[in-house]
């Protein structure tokens, strides 16, 4: 009887390796590396218990956090895919507010490029303090709406959030510039020492700036054009 | 040597192909294949003469379908026009076998003896049936043979073409024409239609006024009449001195080198040599699989309509009625390698057949209507059935594309089974994987 693949007899390949397998199994990779970062992060910071209020506790925190990604070495898109992680319910870390927002802020500061887009309109969680400390020569665009403490200790990066930001956004900033495309919560720019805020739409209140420029819509609210001319809510 | 003697021929043939294409058939480039851009009626009828093969020219009366072939015949065979045109078939009702094939010696039947004298369209290597849709439906079968053989019956007498190619034209359905049977249909290698080839080109057709001068040279052709006169039933071979002729007419005047009959052969080996690589194999296959399978009754039928809601309705065995001939894949590997050896490739690649494919389905394959009427209100450039193919040959070939690997990984497991060996059996779900289990007894 005759053979009809006799032709392809000879035809032996290794197991195909497509450029996505490659591509899939590097992310994994690295993802799992900083979820483990991550919760070394976690357990570490969970000893202290007590967050913001206590005096340090947040540079303490924030050093920990970029302890903890020495070594890693990780791109935007491995951001992307951890706030996803994190932002999951059943997600292999522990989803805390401020250590999550802290650790994500951190990878910010850290990664490789320079310029960082994060989706949030898919995220479930308002992570705070995103833009923490964000360095001089980034640029952080947030698409959707940000958490609390967005911008927070800005220190010369640019950080654009393209929805709403929360209560304290740009708090205690240094440098550089926070835009935001809606609206901010209360106590916008508390303890603000430099750089900009410009809000598209109403600051539904000013914290206590100490120097720096604030503007709600094209109106310089901060220093005020003319003396006692804003009277935007408190 | 035969490198030396593949590029001589190849170099020969395209500056005829050039010359047409320039001085005689003026068209518009509509097939585009590694880099190269020309036109698909006259590549088509120039790769039909090169092989020996059949192909039906279809389009608007006046569009040069005729032409096309017997300007490519002329310089291909080294016949002068006058010949060419005393050899063709014209398709009309009242054609009978006498006119086509042959007739009696009356001369010699009055002294009792039977001798037939057969036609010049049955001698000459170049076999070119005009109209061929006029001809009724009965008189089609007086043309089966002969078209797939080139094998010629009259009066108990047989003559055979050992070299020979056929050009069909057929105008679109008018009063006229009648419909050509699928089995006389299925006998041609591939369908190709002569385009308009647009008013700026169409303008200077107008204006050239010797293009059925150029390859109608009087002392030739009556060099060529009065060689087929002489020998009566005389093969081709010995109107060699005549060919010769003719080819020097054309040398001196337009500085144009004919192929002789042996370089024609020797051409034709070439590309019967050409390799098929075993993507190419592996595509035509599943381009076969998907023409010919039914899941549910064995095979596609004509007269068997399959069920809506099968599992392989995404496939082209549901989109079309009847089963692919097995004549198919002998024009697609013919004309696939001619393709390549045209284009000076070393084998038959994937890209070889997938640009033959159109061609070569078009006229042998019945489309359901939904899927034609789905294709009709599409944009296109070509015939409603052409475009249909084309569609269906891009969507084989996206398949391939995104399974090729595990369909020749497939091919090739099946191939050990058969060697007896211990493999895992194919498993898939293109119909090819279900062709592959029953070779293997598994179904």
């Amino acid at each position: 009887m005759v053979n009809p693949f006799q032709e392809f007899f000879a035809y032996t390949t290794s197991a195909r390796e497509l450029p996505l397998d490659h591509i899939l199994a590097r992310r994994d990779r690295v993802l799992q590396r900083l979820l483990q970062s991550y919760q070394a992060f976690v357990e570490e910071e969970s000893t202290q218990l007590v967050w913001v209020v206590e005096q340090g506790a947040l540079s303490r925190a924030y050093a920990t956090a970029v302890d903890a990604l020495k070594g890693v070495e990780f791109t935007v898109e491995d951001v992307e895919d951890m706030c996803v992680e994190l932002d999951g319910a059943n997600g292999i870390a522990t989803p805390l507010g401020a250590p999550s927002g802290l650790f994500i802020a951190a990878m910010c500061n850290h990664v490789q490029n320079r310029d960082i887009v994060l989706n949030l309109r898919n995220l479930v969680r308002r992570w705070p303090f995103l833009g923490y400390r964000l360095p001089r020569g980034r640029h952080l665009q947030l698409e959707g709406d940000a958490g609390d403490f967005v911008g927070a200790l800005l220190e010369g990066g640019e950080v654009t959030v393209t929805g709403n930001a929360g209560n304290y956004a740009g708090i205690g900033m240094r440098s550089g510039l926070l835009r935001i495309g809606y609206s901010s919560g209360k106590h916008t720019a508390e303890g603000m020492r430099g750089g900009t805020i410009r809000v598209q739409g109403r600051i539904a209140g000013m914290g206590r700036v100490k120097r720096g420029t604030v503007y709600e819509g094209n109106q310089r609210v901060f220093p005020a054009e003319k003396e006692g001319e804003w009277t935007g809510s408190r | 040597m035969t490198a030396m003697r593949t590029k001589t021929s190849r170099d020969k043939v395209r500056k005829l192909y050039a010359f047409i294409g320039e001085n005689l058939y003026f068209s518009r480039p509509d097939l585009h294949i590694q880099g190269e851009s020309t036109n698909a009626t006259l590549l088509l009828s120039f790769l039909t003469a090169l092989t020996g093969g059949k192909a039906l020219v279809i389009g608007e009366p006046g569009l040069g379908k005729t032409t096309a072939a017997e300007y490519v015949c002329a310089l291909v065979y080294g016949l002068p026009l006058g010949i060419i045109w005393s050899s063709a078939v014209s398709g009309h009702p009242e054609q009978t076998e006498e006119k086509i094939v042959g007739r009696p010696n009356l001369g010699k039947l009055n002294q009792g003896e039977e001798v037939v004298i057969w036609s010049y369209f049955a001698r000459l290597p170049v076999k070119i049936v005009d109209e061929i849709n006029r001809l009724p439906e009965t008189k089609q079968s007086l043309i089966l043979d002969g078209v797939e053989r080139g094998k010629w019956e009259y009066l108990n007498q047989g003559l055979v073409n050992d070299e020979f190619c056929l050009f069909a034209t057929a105008n679109y359905q008018d009063q006229g024409t009648n419909t050509l049977v699928p089995p006389l249909l299925d006998r041609f290698d591939v369908v190709v239609e002569s385009k308009h080839p647009g008013a700026n080109i169409a303008a200077l057709i107008g204006q050239a006024t010797c293009r059925d001068v150029v390859l109608h040279h009087r002392a030739s052709e009556e060099a060529f009449f009065e060689a087929l006169r002489r020998d009566g039933n005389g093969t081709p071979a010995s109107l060699e001195k005549a060919h010769q002729g003719f080819a020097k007419v054309l040398r001196q005047h337009y500085g144009l080198e004919t192929l002789s009959r042996a370089e024609r052969q020797a051409v034709r080996h070439e590309m019967a040599a050409l390799e098929v690589d075993l993507a190419a194999n592996a595509f035509l296959r599943m381009t076969l699989a998907e023409l010919s399978f039914c899941c549910k009754y064995g095979q596609k039928r004509s007269n068997e309509v399959c069920d809506e809601g099968c599992h392989y309705t995404g496939y082209l065995c549901y989109t079309v009625n009847n089963c692919a001939s097995n004549r198919l894949p002998g024009s697609i590997y013919r004309y696939a390698r001619a393709l390549a050896w045209w284009l000076g490739s070393e084998r038959v690649e994937v890209e070889h057949v997938r640009s033959i494919l159109p061609y070569a389905l078009a006229h042998r394959t019945q489309w359901r209507e939904s899927y034609l009427l789905l294709r009709e209100r599409e944009r296109r450039y070509e015939p409603l059935l052409l475009h249909a193919a084309r569609h269906a040959t891009a969507e084989v070939f996206r398949r391939f594309h995104e399974q090729r690997h595990e369909i020749m990984q497939a091919l090739g497991a099946a191939a050990h089974i058969l060697a007896g060996e211990e493999f895992m059996s194919p498993q898939g779900d293109h119909p090819l994987y279900a062709e592959i289990r029953r070779d293997l007894g598994l179904e």
